[in-house]
């Protein structure tokens, strides 16, 4: 017999009499409440499949913010959100998420979303989400998804609201790429928001060793697959903080029967395992000019031939990072501050961890707050 | 007695302690990662010489390839990048000449004032998209 059999076929009189029985104290009764509900999870969870549809994700309650796709090219979508606090505020907020994973981290779920607080804050918020790359966007690098779909999805955004330059909101991965567009073109933009973000990658965590140019080749990896497959992509995420990948299960059994909880694990958890592969030219060109050679920082990468120059960004600037981010460490977030020279930037740093600084409550209401308050003074 | 689950509790933590440390150790371990990279770039040459035997053998019995897919799905790609172009350069052009239309002086009125320049251009028409129809939820997977 599989042992969750046993806590299916245990009816509540037959785990009373196992109580009496060997004496176990009065917590044994819930924590078979607690195998019960966990085998019940584990069994849903093994079902839900590699990548979550319009339909798992509503039945999760995810990504529910009212919208509509402004326009999509190749893969690639530009979301735009309804507003729904008064007044409208002037100046727009793009949204950029990382190849990484997919964008609906940032529309969790109603009252634990980013693009919900920004939009009850006044602020129209547009979400860039890269879609899922196929064979076909294997060869297509920076310069086609900065230069081409994000560029157009600036201009389309700045044309619809009367050439006002936008706040660039960038989470992780994302914050890179908003730092490049900022870079390429500031005079798009009012602001930028970098969420946990590197842009300076000289020791940036255990990323840093695991991508020495000594023992990895990027180029060929994605000669290889063409776009880098979610399972190669994600397999040694959970190596980088081994302690939490293996303690997440226990945590969860402790927590089950806690319906808040178990919801937002539900909706963290299916993002989590809701992989896209990366785009194969882009991984060369991230993992060479960021990681291996700190091109971007230096101010000689270039995209589309066009300098990538941090340093020509004058509007201001919104650093949130975390103490415990193992992915961002914050000493590479700190260093922000002193690579954008010309940019008023403003730091906060939060004693939380990677994931937890835009899902965790409280943590994420008092981001929520500080970018508010960070948008609120900009100027168009 | 003592709850089997807290003994399972126990041992579970003691487990993962001793995981995550010998994980831990290994993942920056410069040597290990080396000997990882020699082999997984070895399973990469395999799977090259792989494909390279079966791009052989679909050419032979005039089968398309995975590269000849890859080729007709980026020539679509490049064509709608070069619709998406167009459209904007409408966009761009209707804004123009409204804002020309409504800087116009009517007939028998006086020129207008500089300020009257400053007018703001009526919006572009919306395009339709396949979400504008209703209001949804902004997800749903695109492939």
């Amino acid at each position: 017999m599989l042992p969750w059999r046993i806590f299916w076929g245990y009816t509540d009189g037959m785990i009373e009499a196992q109580t009496q029985k060997f004496a176990f104290d009065g917590k044994f009764k819930d924590d078979c409440a607690r195998a019960k509900r966990f085998m019940e999870y584990l069994q849903e969870s093994s079902k839900r499949g590699n990548r979550a549809d319009e339909a798992q994700l509503a039945s999760l309650n995810v990504a529910r913010m009212p919208g509509k796709v402004m326009y999509s090219e190749g893969g690639c979508r530009l979301l735009e959100y309804e507003v729904i606090g008064r007044p409208v505020k002037p100046i727009p907020v793009l949204m950029m998420y990382s190849f990484i994973n997919r964008w609906y981290i940032l529309d969790l779920q109603p009252g634990h979303s980013f693009v919900e607080a920004l939009s009850r804050a006044g602020y129209q918020v547009y979400m860039l989400d890269w879609g899922i790359p196929g064979p076909e966007h294997a060869t297509l690098g920076f310069d086609y998804y900065l230069e081409k779909v994000a560029r157009r999805a600036v201009q389309r955004i700045r044309r619809k609201h009367k050439g006002t330059p936008i706040s660039l909101f960038g989470y992780c991965l994302g914050g890179t790429l908003a730092g490049m567009m900022a870079g390429l073109h500031p005079e798009d933009f009012a602001s930028q928001v970098l969420l946990t973000t590197p842009l300076d990658f000289t020791n940036a965590g255990i990323l840093t060793l695991w991508t020495n140019k000594e023992f990895f080749d990027p180029a060929k990896i994605a000669n290889a697959f063409g776009c880098i497959p979610e399972e190669i992509l994600h397999a040694p995420f959970p190596l980088m903080r081994p302690q939490d990948s293996v303690a997440k299960n226990r945590v969860l059994f402790n927590n089950i029967l806690n319906d808040e909880y178990l919801q937002n694990f539900k909706a963290v958890d299916r993002w989590a395992t809701d992989n896209v592969p990366f785009p194969g030219q882009v991984f060369k060109e991230f993992i060479a000019d960021c990681y291996q050679n700190n091109s971007l920082a230096k101010g000689s990468m270039r995209v589309n031939k066009l300098p990538v120059d941090l340093t020509a960004i004058r509007t201001p600037t919104l650093n949130l990072f975390a103490t415990h981010d193992h992915v961002v460490p914050p000493n590479t977030a700190r260093k922000t501050a002193e690579i954008l020279v010309n940019s008023p930037t403003e730091s906060h740093e939060y004693p939380v961890g990677h994931l937890t600084v835009t899902v965790g409550h409280p943590i994420r209401e008092q981001v929520w707050s500080d970018t508010v308050s960070f948008l609120d003074r900009v100027k168009a | 007695m003592s709850n089997p689950f807290d003994f399972g509790g126990n041992l579970m933590e003691q487990w993962e302690k001793n995981m995550a440390e010998s994980v831990e150790r290994l993942t920056k371990d410069e040597e290990f990662l080396r000997n990882i990279s020699k082999a997984f770039t070895a399973s990469l040459d395999m799977k090259h010489q792989l494909e390279t035997h079966i791009e052989k053998y679909l050419k032979s019995i005039n089968m398309p390839t995975k590269g000849d897919l890859e080729r007709i799905l980026s020539y679509l790609q490049r064509i709608e990048e070069k619709l998406l172009d167009l459209e904007d350069h409408i966009q761009v052009m209707e804004q123009r000449s409204e804002t020309v239309t409504c800087n116009k002086p009517e007939k028998g009125s006086k020129p207008a004032a500089p300020s009257a320049s400053k007018a703001p251009a009526k919006k572009a028409p919306a395009k339709k998209t396949a979400g504008s129809a209703k209001k949804s939820p902004a997800s749903g997977k695109k492939r």
